[in-house]
């Protein structure tokens, strides 16, 4: 039971986050992974699983002592005024540069698959103009109509993997050896660099309500996330082998294409678009709630709603003048982004765990 | 593109004009800093977009900052 109607659960703040990994799960996975580990590709969920389980512990850890507080709060604590407010700059440049990113890969893929030639404007300023009149409810209406839009996420996705079954060469999941191990390792920098995104969560940690149960349901989430991104690798891969995988722009959305049920089901891609665009709206949304708390908690704001629209003005542009094209967006994502998220999402929180440790905080 | 920019400071403007009456109201003087600061950067920012619209992107530059190859 919420103890305040300003606040979420922990199991919304979730839910949240897994309709958000939904599009960057589909759109840059399955072909890094591919590109690493060719067909053991499918496997590189299981080492992100290990690692996801352990930062959830971490961040059960924290909360233990830091009941109230936002991630913002906690690593000011534990670092230092000084170099807790460095390292949230860090994080605050780092959220502006991603909510662009996102911005642009928006309008990019649905010019890419289903608008050619179309203004990317055009798809930007919608969205952005629905996100403004979202954001002025706040985040518990988010997360409500998140619960809305996350099962029917989960349907569509499953119901199109069993669609796509048919189509399956399961001896393109083989053979896997022992030498296999290094590069699953490094095929899952993808996976582990986009569920990183669960530290995240915690920049509006003060409105999230019962954070005691952070383990148990951050287990059911990371059992989740690695199930959904092993039927995405394995649904590319069983498709077309890794070989195409790893040089198809969409790999998912082409699997989606082959989709032909007793030439009753067919052309389904649109399904796919639309829980694309359900996927980015969650997505640009947190990313803009987030730097929102971050400037709430750098000049100690009272209110943050009336900077949502200049921020809104400001992010179109910098979307804009972000990339020329998507390949160079692709090399943000593979070459900076999944680093740094991983940097930021994972290394840094177990950092604060242990420097908190050693000074007695955690 | 004179045009352009007269569109980009106006839609800045009517930004301004919608949110800063109601944070005068309430005596909100930082968030009234931040949000000229961000419109600054906004206008800043859509000034380079009008003005150079062939230019390099911002992944571009940034790549050669960290001598990385695009």
């Amino acid at each position: 039971m919420l103890s305040d109607n300003k606040k979420i659960s922990i199991r919304q703040a979730i839910f949240i986050l897994l309709t958000l990994n939904y599009t960057p799960t589909i759109r840059l996975i399955p072909s890094y992974a591919a590109q690493r580990a060719k067909q053991a590709s499918w496997l590189s969920p299981i080492v992100t699983f290990i690692l996801l389980v352990m930062l959830v512990q971490v961040w059960q850890a924290i909360y233990r002592k830091y009941r109230n507080d936002t991630l913002m709060e906690i690593f000011r604590d534990i670092a230092g005024p000084v170099a807790g407010t460095v390292i949230l700059v860090v994080y605050l440049v780092w959220m502006v540069v991603l909510s662009a990113l996102y911005v642009r890969y928006f309008a990019m893929r649905l010019v890419g698959a289903i608008y050619p030639n179309a203004e990317i404007s055009i798809f930007i300023i919608s969205m952005l103009a629905v996100i403004i009149y979202t954001l002025n409810f706040g985040l518990p209406t988010l997360a409500r109509f998140n619960e809305v839009v996350f099962p029917f996420l989960v349907f569509v996705f499953f119901l199109l993997f069993l669609m796509m079954i048919p189509n399956f060469r399961t001896d393109f999941l083989t053979p896997v050896t022992a030498r296999s191990i290094w590069p699953i390792i490094e095929a899952s920098v993808a996976s582990t660099g986009i569920v990183a995104y669960f530290s995240f969560i915690f920049i509006f940690g003060d409105r999230i309500n019962n954070k005691e149960s952070i383990g148990k349901v951050g287990f059911r989430m990371a059992v989740f996330l690695a199930v959904m991104q092993i039927i995405v690798i394995v649904s590319i891969l069983c498709t077309f082998s890794h070989r195409i995988a790893q040089r198809t722009q969409l790999p998912y959305l082409t699997a989606v294409k082959q989709i032909n049920v007793f030439n009753i089901f067919e052309k389904v891609e649109s399904i796919v678009v639309s829980i694309w665009v359900l996927s980015d709206f969650m997505i640009i949304c947190f990313f803009i709630m987030c730097i929102l708390s971050m400037l709430k908690s750098f000049f100690r704001l009272s209110d943050t709603r009336p900077l949502t629209s200049i921020y809104v003005i400001f992010l179109y542009l910098l979307s804009m003048i972000m990339a020329n094209n998507v390949f160079e967006m692709e090399r943000l994502s593979e070459k900076i982004a999944l680093p740094a998220n991983i940097l930021l999402g994972f290394v840094i929180p177990a950092a604060m765990f242990v420097i908190g440790k050693i000074r007695k905080k955690v | 593109m004179i045009l352009m920019v007269i569109l980009l400071t106006a839609i800045i403007t009517a930004a301004g004009i919608l949110e800063i009456p109601g944070m005068v109201k309430k005596g909100q003087t930082k968030e009234i800093i931040v949000f000229v600061v961000i419109a600054l950067l906004a206008f800043a920012m859509g000034l380079y977009y009008i003005l150079t619209p062939h230019e390099k992107s911002l992944i571009y530059y940034t790549f050669k900052l960290f001598g990385l190859d695009i």
